[in-house]
């Protein structure tokens, strides 16, 4: 871990790139630092706390387990935030594991906290911050699945007589061993969605 | 402060299920833009135009609209007030994703808010713009986490017919169209899962 001060550290986000040095003192003062070694497990699918973690140092990988299956989700950098669903609305359970990468620390926004610090432009810097990530996500997702759905529905021009040819669906392996993207536009969904959705 | 946008803003908020978004405070949010009487079958925004304006759905319905592959407009959602339509564009800046048209029995009530406008309040650092960001928040995690839920509904008993479509014993089989446009509506916050 790198030994400079925690202001400092928090200093060098990107999300935190124009908020004056005094309100992320006033943030690290507000908020409980947590520090995780490798494997620790940060966040628990299925339990109900009401906190988010910033990420500040380290780095955190999410997954989810599905039918005793853990699907890999994403990783955590630095500027990130988990967690978030069960701090902004009510009534949340988690809905996937996070473990500690790599050692890591964290800084924990409780609901108290978010209280306590209303009008701090680092506080609003971060919310600002995770609208745009959200943001993102929604895009790539929608965008992900209109290619998919073109993949998987690809344009059938009509026959000599009249008819719409059925599409070739190819074969499931390609010429090089590598399996091929699922047929159908359901089996690409599940594996967008990392076995999120559907009974086995 | 109208006891009716206080109202309103509080019930917005609990259909979204946000924290943190003060009612009084979101309030401000629906003073802060136009209101108006929005009569039945009329346009509000147009697939593919610029995103100007947010809009707050007071009372009424509004039908969603997206192009066909044939190239005709096709419902595919109905929201009800009170409802917040077109913030994506606002926060993104992309264009029109879908036409809205006020739908059901009779006129809608809507508040127009500029999409600058809307902006800066979200870069409040007051109560007004606290209010604004979670409820922003609250929309677009509901917006994820709805969408994960409508996959694993369409996908519910989507596998059998999967397995017959491998073995060759059955024509390919899939989701349809329809349901993709169920899937983009919650994904943009028009629909919510299925069940």
């Amino acid at each position: 871990m790198a030994d400079l001060p925690f202001v400092d550290l928090l200093s060098q986000l990107h999300c935190f790139r124009s908020v004056p040095r005094n309100a992320l003192s006033a943030l690290a003062e507000v908020c409980e630092v947590r520090t995780y070694e490798i494997r620790d497990a940060v966040l628990t699918q299925g339990s109900s706390t009401d906190i988010a973690l910033l990420l500040v140092e380290g780095m955190l990988e999410v997954s989810v387990q599905a039918r005793q299956t853990w699907h890999h989700i994403a990783t955590i950098q630095p500027g990130e935030v988990v967690g978030e669903s069960a701090l902004f609305m009510q009534d949340i359970s988690r809905n996937a594991t996070v473990l500690a990468h790599k050692p890591s620390r964290c800084l924990v926004l409780s609901p108290d906290a978010v209280t306590r610090l209303a009008g701090n432009p680092a506080l609003m810097a971060l919310e600002l911050s995770i609208v745009a990530s959200l943001s993102r996500r929604i895009r790539k997702t929608n965008l992900e699945i209109q290619s998919a759905w073109k993949d998987t529905h690809p344009p059938t021009p009509p026959t000599a007589s009249g008819k719409a040819k059925t599409a070739d669906k190819g074969s499931k392996a390609t010429e090089t061993g590598k399996p091929e993207a699922p047929r159908t536009f359901a089996g690409r969904l599940r594996t967008m969605f990392k076995g999120r959705g559907g009974k086995p | 402060m109208s006891a009716g946008f206080v109202d309103v803003a509080r019930k917005l908020a609990e259909s979204i299920g946000a924290v943190g978004a003060d009612p009084l405070f979101l309030a401000n949010m629906f003073a802060a833009g136009s209101l108006a009487e929005v009569p039945l079958n009329h346009v509000i925004c147009t697939y593919g135009s610029p995103s100007e304006k947010v809009f707050l759905l007071v009372d009424g319905t509004v039908e969603i609209e997206k192009p066909d592959a044939s190239g005709g407009l096709r419902p595919i959602a109905l929201v009800q007030g009170p409802a917040m339509i077109g913030h994506m564009g606002a926060i993104d800046g992309s264009t029109r994703s879908a036409t809205c048209r006020v739908s059901g029995q009779t006129s809608a009530t809507i508040i127009s808010l500029d999409t600058d406008h809307f902006r800066r309040l979200m870069g409040r650092p007051d109560g007004t713009g606290g209010a604004v960001r979670h409820l922003v928040l609250a929309c677009l995690i509901r917006q994820l986490g709805n969408t994960n839920l409508t996959v694993s509904s369409l996908l519910d008993g989507m596998s059998e017919r999967e397995a017959a479509t491998e073995t060759g014993t059955h024509p390919i089989q899939d989701i349809t169209e329809k349901d993709l446009h169920l899937l983009q509506a919650v994904l943009r916050g028009w629909s919510i899962p299925p069940g």
